[in-house]
């Protein structure tokens, strides 16, 4: 358990205490001290330090993407930002400190009661530690690596060097260039060829074990023929001290191989979520993004699949929902850089309340290339009446061997249909939870069966009190 | 000379071999029939011989009056006298009915002759007067939104005024109702005649209680497995076709 | 005397004394003119000198539009030409006139902004320095059957020419104009800005057509804004077959209930031309309906962007609004840039958008091989028939004709 010295850092969300440890804590603010420290404590080879710095002053020179992006990324106060804390250094508050609220919410999810204290932050780690370590010695038996970034860059130099930055390079945007400074927590994962995972690998396991990384770097390689599935995130809440997340997120995939990478995001209402997340897909290879993203007070986010060899595909499937206060802005990728590439996106949000959810999306299919073609439909739903949505689409197809086609419709829950449900005797937040379920239905099913039930569970507990 | 005879004629798409060493030939003046259960290459053959880029021929050749038509363009096929009623017309948005087969005929005269509109339209309207269609028709977008029916009326109307030597109607009886099948088929009856050779593809005898064949030929995987006259298509209204499948496995 | 630039190498527009010669030259005109067209130049100075970046330019080679190589103003006065069709109920004067005997009618252009979807700053020039142009005002209650024309010709000279236009209906008027954009000579290398202010009052209904076919080496600028009020509607249709790059802003503004929009356009892109078309639909009342359709067949190294917006406001319940973008790619070396966007305030609303880019389908050329028609009248056939869906729009049959033979001859050529 955690001891007791404390200090308080967030007096607005949650009174989380601090152990005081000078000796595993960067102090607050970003400079190239900060940098360095973090390198040093993870004992760092030169070439890397070397690649923060550089990141670091590429992040300083960037200025915020504002002339697209909303404003409220004015509101994040760098300066007062902790970037690191160390292992050993955890959060703690006592049960009684938990919001009711928020205890209601695992009561309803179902989660155990150990489980439920390590959310809260009460607990900082449960038996993770053992269920990361018996996932582990089976998957060593069949080669694949799975460690995070400090060991995946010591110890697997061979494998991940020659990958780490190259998908998404420092200087994509201003929050990549951040990340590149100052991560720390992930995965990096290799799976070798031929090797199909029948089971997801969670990250939740594994990281959790670490602590929970705020600027995670993640990296997977799928060899040649192999297969995949990630999961990171939990449907439940996550309360969290600080108040930026910033994570990158590389895959490759190797010819004919296959990744699906799966996303609950449900970070506090105080959390910047402002992700970089994109993957190279070769020849035949295969590469699914779904995202569900309910949390957060902002969150950035939008999947990307480089298209590089012939036949590759490239997927992103994705729910939004945002509830007052929030701003849930994602989309999707795709640039088609080889014949006969196809590509898919299916996004749909639902805004709530004073809720604003945006779609972004790029599709480029350049002049060279033949027989290309994506498929993009974006539905919002409106529940409530000062509900927001926007839809902001970039196609651009050159020559005529490609083709794109791309939909979008907002919609609200008529009227009609609350009327003849409330006719068979429902309420009327349940004729809306009804409405909402059915209108995330079809993706929702992509999900784990474990995910899809909660999903549906949190969706309704969302929609509670949206109505009347 | 004046015949369309199909040799040994092999085709396939994406690699999949549908059509196996077919031989057919039908000669002007005649309606022949062909049948047989889906997937047998009934509208594969109808596709080929009109000179769809899908497929590839592998071998054989299909002379139309002595002149081989297979690897020539579709459109150099139709204007040598070839007409494909299709079983699903597609859908051409923004091109009226009129002025369509209007640039179809034109294709068909000499350089620096054109078509006359008084002559053409008032042909047009004897036709469309025969198939029991509105006028209004003329100026609708080329089977944009039409129904089943009026689909295969617009086919029946492109045939009858491009007057093809050999017509070949793929599954035109699919998805007409019996006053719709009675308007078709005696639409396609008074275009019979000794100068011009009928290939009907069926699924169905109905059909061809309306359009009564010279020759009845049945199909199965990609080629021709019995003919004979039209009680064959009763026979096989009454047997099934697996009865031609045991027949042929024995 | 040394200065710190070199003023050859300045542009037209970044001389000390361009403006003030200009307001000399113009010192005849009344007082409130000038103040109006000093305001303007001050705003188009203000916008010059800023640089961030714009998404409205997403996409765009903007140095295209850039005004920095135009080298004098075209000194010509006759480019708008009206067909005079006598009506004891509109007012419908070119812009000379206008100031000279109806300054008060004229002076409501004071209060007009501009679509301002991105090139404010031209917007603004062409406001200061507009010399050509039209007006066209209703009497209430005015019902005009026949259609108003307006000629409009770029320049002989390599100079440009600013058009200043106004449609006023009054309310429970209606009437329709039909605009044409032609060059008289084939290779003279001319720019157009024009901006069109339409303002329908409660009621009024107005078609508007226009048809640009200009020289392939003519640089178009246009700015249209719309206000539509109570219950008017407005269907404007835009056919653009000529410029070597045309920059098309175009807004309509539903400020009260009940008013309907259409905006239909299409672009038949040959050569190296490119069309930048820019569009905003905003719902700023309850009950309005707005429906665009932007059809664009691109051939050879032809380039099309079609960015556009429905906005709906937070009081605007009751609200229809669709957005529909098709191109068609007709050659290996065109390309489509489609942005279409929405953003949704309230939740009443029935709103979507699409947008498709595709060559012709292999299908529905097929079909019509099959009935003999050679590959390339067929291709053409198909193109014309993709585009007719906006030519249907126009409310005049022999102006469809016209606006056929426009296009097939472009596509023959």
């Amino acid at each position: 358990m955690i001891q007791a010295t404390e200090f308080d850092i967030d007096t607005e969300k949650g009174n989380f205490r601090f152990d005081t440890d000078y000796a595993f804590d960067a102090g607050v603010g970003l400079n190239p001290d900060v940098v360095r420290y973090i390198s040093n404590v993870k004992e760092e080879k030169e070439w890397i330090l070397n690649f923060r710095l550089k990141a670091l002053e590429t992040f300083l020179k960037k200025p915020l993407p504002t002339h697209w992006a909303t404003d409220d990324l004015k509101n994040i106060n760098f300066d007062v930002i902790r970037y690191y804390l160390a292992k050993g250094q955890k959060p703690s508050r006592s049960w009684d400190d938990v919001p009711d609220d928020v205890k209601n919410t695992f009561e309803r999810l179902g989660i155990p009661e150990q489980e439920r204290k390590f959310l809260a932050g009460v607990e900082a780690q449960f038996d993770s530690e053992a269920a990361y370590s018996n996932m582990k010695e089976g998957l060593e038996k069949e080669g694949v690596i799975f460690v995070g970034p400090t060991e995946g860059l010591r110890d697997h130099p061979e494998v991940f060097k020659k990958w780490f930055g190259k998908v998404i390079p420092t200087s994509d945007n201003k929050f990549s260039a951040l990340n590149s400074a100052v991560f720390s927590g992930g995965s990096f994962i290799y799976i070798p060829p031929g090797v199909k995972l029948k089971q997801p690998l969670q990250a939740y396991f594994r990281i959790n074990a670490e602590n929970f990384g705020q600027f995670e770097r993640t990296l997977i390689i799928a060899d040649e023929g192999s297969e995949v599935t990630y999961m990171e995130g939990c449907t439940a809440p996550k309360f969290e001290t600080s108040t930026l997340h910033s994570a990158v997120v590389e895959l490759v995939a190797l010819k004919g191989s296959k990744i699906q990478y799966i996303t609950v995001q449900n970070w506090s209402n105080n959390v910047y979520n402002l992700v970089t997340k994109r993957a190279m897909a070769e020849e035949e290879a295969e590469v699914r993004w779904i995202d569900c993203n309910i949390g957060s007070r902002l969150t950035m986010k939008y999947p990307g699949v480089i298209l590089r060899g012939r036949k590759a595909r490239g997927e992103v499937l994705s729910i939004a929902l945002a509830n007052s206060g929030q701003h849930q802005d994602t989309g999707a990728k795709m640039v088609h850089a080889a014949e006969e590439t196809s590509s898919n996106i299916i996004a749909k949000s639902i805004s709530i309340g004073t809720g604003r959810s945006s779609y972004r999306g790029l599709v480029r299919m350049p002049k060279h290339l033949k027989n290309c073609k994506n498929n993009t439909e974006c539905d919002a739903l409106l529940i409530n009446s000062d509900s927001q949505t926007d839809t902001y689409p970039a196609i651009t197809v050159q020559g005529e061997g490609n083709s794109v086609q791309h939909e979008a419709t907002v919609s609200k829950v008529s009227a009609d249909q609350i009327f003849y449900m409330q006719q068979r005797g429902l309420s009327e937040g349940e004729a809306m939870s009804l409405c909402v379920n059915g209108f995330v239905n079809d993706l929702i099913r992509e999900f784990p069966m474990e995910y899809s039930v909660e999903l549906k569970r949190l969706i309704d507990m969302e929609m509670e009190g949206s109505v009347g | 000379m004046n015949t369309l005879q199909i040799k040994n004629l092999s085709a396939s798409i994406a690699d999949k071999q549908i059509l196996k060493e077919l031989c057919l030939e039908i000669p002007q003046g005649e309606v022949h029939a062909i049948m047989g259960p889906n997937g047998s290459g009934k509208s594969t053959l109808s596709k080929v011989l009109a000179g769809h880029p899908d497929y590839e021929v592998t071998n054989g050749e299909a002379l139309m009056n002595g002149v081989n038509i297979l690897g020539q363009d579709a459109d150099e096929i139709a204007r040598s006298g070839l007409f494909l009623a299709f079983q699903y017309p597609v859908e051409v948005a923004g091109v009226s009915i009129a002025n369509f087969i209007r640039a179809a005929l034109q294709a068909r005269l000499p350089d620096g002759e054109s078509i006359k509109a008084v002559d053409y339209y008032k042909d047009l309207y004897v036709q469309m007067d025969e198939l029991g269609m509105d006028r209004k028709f003329t100026s609708r977008s080329l089977n944009d939104g039409f129904s089943g029916g009026e689909k295969k009326r617009c086919e029946i109307l492109q045939m009858s005024m491009l007057q093809p030597q050999y017509c070949i109607l793929d599954e035109t009886d699919s998805g007409l109702d019996i006053d719709a099948l009675r308007i078709v088929s005696a639409g396609v009856n008074r275009m019979r005649s000794k100068d011009r050779g009928f290939l009907v593809i069926t699924h169905y005898q109905r059909l061809l209680e309306y359009i009564v064949p010279d020759v009845v030929h049945v199909m199965w995987d990609g080629k021709i497995v019995r003919s004979g006259d039209k009680s064959l298509a009763l026979e096989l209204e009454a047997k099934g076709y697996d009865w031609i499948k045991e027949e042929i496995a024995a | 005397m040394q200065t710190l630039q070199d003023p050859s190498s300045l542009s037209l527009f970044d001389t000390d004394h361009f403006f003030p010669n200009f307001a000399s030259d113009h010192s005849w005109e009344p007082g409130w003119l000038a103040d109006h067209r000093t305001e303007s130049w001050e705003k188009f100075r203000k916008y010059k000198s800023s640089t961030s970046k714009d998404e409205n330019w997403r996409f765009s080679p903007k140095h295209l539009f850039s005004l920095d190589k135009i080298l004098q103003l075209s000194d010509q006065k006759d480019l708008v030409q009206l067909d005079a069709l006598e009506s004891k109920e509109a007012l419908f004067q070119n812009l000379d006139k206008m100031i000279l005997d109806f300054p008060d009618d004229l002076s409501r252009i004071t209060d007009h902004d501009g679509p301002n979807l991105g090139a404010a700053q031209n917007y603004y020039l062409t406001s200061s320095l507009a010399d050509n142009g039209f007006f066209l005002g209703t009497q209430k209650g005015a019902e005009i059957p026949e259609p108003f024309i307006v000629e409009h010709k770029t320049p002989k000279d390599e100079g440009i020419t600013f058009e200043r236009n106004v449609i006023n209906l009054a309310p429970f008027s209606s009437a329709t104009v039909f605009e044409f954009i032609n060059s008289d000579e084939s290779t003279s290398q001319g720019n157009a800005s024009s901006t069109l202010n339409i303002t329908l009052g409660e009621g009024a209904k107005l078609v508007r057509v226009l048809v640009q076919n200009v020289n392939n080496n003519t640089t178009l600028h246009q700015f249209e804004n719309f206000t539509l009020s109570k219950d008017s509607s407005l269907r404007n249709v835009t056919i653009h077959l000529g410029s070597s790059q045309c920059r098309s802003e175009t807004k309509g503004d539903m400020i009260n209930r009940g008013a309907f929009f259409e905006n239909f356009s299409l672009f038949l892109g040959s050569g190296k031309q490119l069309f930048d078309q820019r569009t905003r639909q905003v719902h700023s009342a309850s009950d309005c309906t707005s429906n665009l359709l932007a059809k664009n067949a691109i051939n050879d190294q032809s380039k099309s962007i079609f960015s556009g917006l429905i906005k709906v406001e937070e009081d605007a319940s009751n609200t229809n609004a669709y957005q529909t973008n098709r191109n068609l790619l007709l050659s290996n070396e065109a390309e489509a840039d489609s942005l279409p966007g929405l953003e949704i305030l309230a939740n009443e609303v029935k709103c979507s958008h699409g947008a498709t880019t595709s060559k012709i389908e292999e299908q529905e050329l097929f079909y019509l091989l099959s009935r003999g028609i050679p590959h390339r009248s067929a291709e053409k056939l198909i193109s014309l028939g993709f585009l007719e869906e906006v030519v249907e729009k126009v409310n005049n049959q022999d102006l469809i004709e016209k606006i056929r033979a426009l296009i097939e001859s472009k596509f023959d050529s």
